[in-house]
């Protein structure tokens, strides 16, 4: 079964969105979008947060309930979808899945869970599948409502890029590896135009479907093990349960055959916007507000609640949940939370439970027995708060952190010491996604990547040295503002090999206030000469 | 007699260029000021001073604005190390062609691939690294290749 092909990185093509004209990218364990302001990549970054949340841990956390599923595979998890389809399982397809599923599995028990697993769906139960697939594509509404929510917009048609003439387009695409001829890539297609949205799924008969199991992802481990318990039922031989069993063991199958061919949009994704200091600060007085003007609600009709973002709600509703005694999740040796407060804050994070119930966020430097309130401690702390207690008690290895400009507050200095923290949440197994406006953040992320070149002992003195990340899990991608509100364009860079960092058009400005000041010099010069 | 044709009268026209690239790293003459000399450095009728193995690639002389700029073009990183000593042997060159009764604009210009990283900034910003011309030291200006050559002179 390891002979199976794999499948090449899932495509994300994103067309006339917001201020972004064409974005084509892959999603890497560390993404960071970088760019001038107004070019979208917040934009592009709640898109995708809002993907994660349809394709995966929306509805449930997987992790928490190895039976809960997906949203975008709603459909067919309804017992008779099939038979609504004028489909029944026969006799000879429900042997054939419980034979492959039952060797598959003994296949993936074999292998080491570290190591990848790949199992290539056979043709007598494949069709089956490929149908139940299809008929993702009809949750098309559930995908808009989760877009405009995230963006606290009234509807995804606010979200078009203004001046676009064919509207925009998400679509994702993931081709098969190592396929002997070309095959046609699965493709999910979200649109929006005048005429509205559609979503469509094309699953071409063609391209195999397969099972691929990342290194060390919980997630197949979870979705595996609830299939596995599903092969060792006992079957009633009724011909209703046989019907019944195969169903079941389809719908499973179908999850994680479905959640692969996304990949990785099927993680749990967090996010912490770029306000989230002053959120952190405020969040007593606004949910103090909001529930008022909820109450009242029934009364002033003609007075609409005030909106807010989903990734802002989203955070807000995380913030209000913290309480570090009771929610301290039990990680093993996971010390990301502690490595940052000892090496970038400088003391500890608290959430305590207050008498209202909501939690109050307070800092204690280190060597200092008394805490202080968060909005007493500096502004680095504020910022920084949230990514602490996010790792703490929320994060887990698998998932996704998406953070905007963490360089915010920060001096340069801190700015390099906490990119080498987040390249360490990366190599703990943390998807991570940023913007970030930071030169010291590229430079350091640059260091980061380059350092891995070195064998183990040539790099142990340097700065970062347990750090290192390499080429392949880091993706940089450059937003660049298009000419007269044509939208941006976003392209990957690499590290450049000559000046040993990403080149995000931050040396321009360097060379820029530099010709500046030697051009005052200059003139200094000549004009003492001319007097 | 204009400056140009006063530095011209002591040139083998053959080491006279039109087109400012070096090993892949192009700075455009477009709207230059004229009328204008480009000398260029490698060539073996160059004027060559005595400064040894060291030279900048070329050395650009305008009537209009009366510039004198050594030139040094590099299509990697721009490395102080590297490019100041070509420039300080430029600027020697110039201080010898060019007639010093003639008032002109001097600008010392480093022309780079990549990224201009701030370590970099900071090496060119040290006196040491700057370049000594009619008894002055001037800082060095710096310009991605692709560039053109009159966005560098006389302007921030």
């Amino acid at each position: 079964m390891s002979t199976a092909p794999t499948y090449k990185p899932l495509e994300i093509e994103v067309t006339d969105f917001g201020p972004i004209a064409k974005a084509k990218l892959d999603l890497r364990p560390l993404t960071v979008f970088v760019g001038p302001s107004n070019t979208g990549k917040s934009y592009l970054a709640m898109l995708i947060y809002a993907l994660h949340r349809f394709f995966g841990g929306y509805a449930t956390d997987p992790r928490l309930n190895p039976r809960s599923i997906p949203l975008f595979l709603y459909p067919f998890f309804s017992r008779f979808w099939l038979w609504e389809n004028e489909r029944e399982v026969t006799a000879a397809e429900s042997n054939a899945l419980l034979n492959w599923a039952t060797h598959m599995l003994m296949q993936a028990q074999a292998q080491d869970y570290a190591e990848g697993f790949r199992a290539l769906v056979p043709d007598e139960v494949a069709p089956l599948l490929r149908l139940m697939l299809r008929e993702a594509g009809n949750r098309g509404e559930l995908l808009e409502h989760e877009i405009a929510r995230c963006f606290g917009s009234e509807n995804t048609a606010r979200l078009v890029r203004h001046g676009s003439k064919h509207g925009s387009r998400v679509v994702l695409k993931r081709h098969a590896a190592e396929a002997s001829r070309p095959a046609e890539p699965f493709a999910y297609e979200f649109k929006i135009d005048c005429s509205g949205d559609s979503f469509s799924a094309s699953i071409p008969d063609a391209t195999p479907l397969q099972i691929v199991r990342a290194d060390n992802d919980p997630w197949y481990h979870s979705k595996l093990r609830k299939l596995d318990s599903l092969v060792d039922e006992p079957r009633d031989d009724e011909e209703d349960g046989a019907q019944h069993h195969a169903d079941l063991l389809l719908r499973s199958l179908a999850d994680v055959i479905g959640t692969t061919i996304v990949s990785p949009l099927h993680r749990v994704a967090h996010y912490l916007p770029a306000d989230r200091a002053g959120v952190m600060h405020a969040h007593r007085v606004v949910l103090a507000f909001l529930i008022q003007q909820s109450s009242r609600a029934v009364l002033q009709r003609e007075q609409s609640l005030p909106m807010l973002s989903g990734v802002l709600a989203d955070f807000l509703e995380q913030l209000v949940s913290f309480d570090d005694l009771a929610q301290r999740k039990n990680k093993g040796d996971w010390i990301l939370d502690t490595a940052l407060e000892k090496k970038v804050l400088g003391g500890m994070v608290r959430a305590k439970q207050s008498a209202t119930g909501l939690p109050v966020f307070t800092y204690q430097p280190a060597g200092r027995k008394e805490e202080i309130p968060l909005m007493q401690a500096s502004s680095m702390v504020s910022e920084l708060a949230p990514v602490v207690l996010y790792l703490r008690h929320v994060v887990q290895p698998g998932d996704v952190l998406i953070i905007e400009e963490p360089e915010s507050h920060l001096h340069p200095g801190m700015q390099a010491a906490f990119t080498r923290q987040l390249a360490a949440v990366v190599r703990a197994g943390v998807r991570v996604m940023i913007t970030t406006h930071s030169d010291y953040v590229l430079e350091e992320l640059a260091n980061l990547v380059r350092m891995s070149e070195l064998p183990k002992e040539q790099r142990a003195d340097l700065k970062g040295a347990n750090q290192a990340l390499s080429p392949d899990d880091v993706g940089v991608w450059l937003f660049e503002p298009g000419q007269q509100n044509e939208g941006s364009q976003v392209k990957e860079i690499p590290v450049d090999r000559d000046s040993g960092t990403f080149p995000a058009g931050y040396g321009d400005v360097t060379e820029a206030l530099y010709n500046t000041s030697v051009e005052i010099d200059s003139r200094i010069i000549e004009s003492k000469n001319h007097t | 007699m204009s400056l140009v044709n006063l530095v011209k009268q002591h040139l083998d026209d053959e080491c006279l260029d039109t087109k400012c690239s070096k090993e892949g790293c192009i700075l455009s003459l477009v709207n230059v000021p004229q009328p204008f000399l480009l000398i260029d450095m490698d060539h073996e009728k160059a004027p060559i001073g005595s400064q040894g193995q060291n030279r900048c690639d070329y050395i650009f002389i305008s009537d209009d604005g009366t510039w004198t700029a050594p030139l040094e073009l590099t299509r990697g990183k721009l490395e102080a190390s590297k490019v100041v000593p070509q420039l300080q042997a430029g600027a020697k060159v110039a201080e010898q062609i060019v007639p010093h009764t003639a008032q002109v604009q001097f600008r010392a210009i480093a022309v780079y691939g990549g990224e201009f990283r701030r370590a970099e900034r900071d090496k060119l910003n040290q006196k040491t690294n700057h370049i000594p011309f009619r008894g002055e030291v001037y800082p060095i200006k710096a310009r991605r290749c692709g560039s053109p050559l009159v966005s560098v002179l006389g302007k921030g």
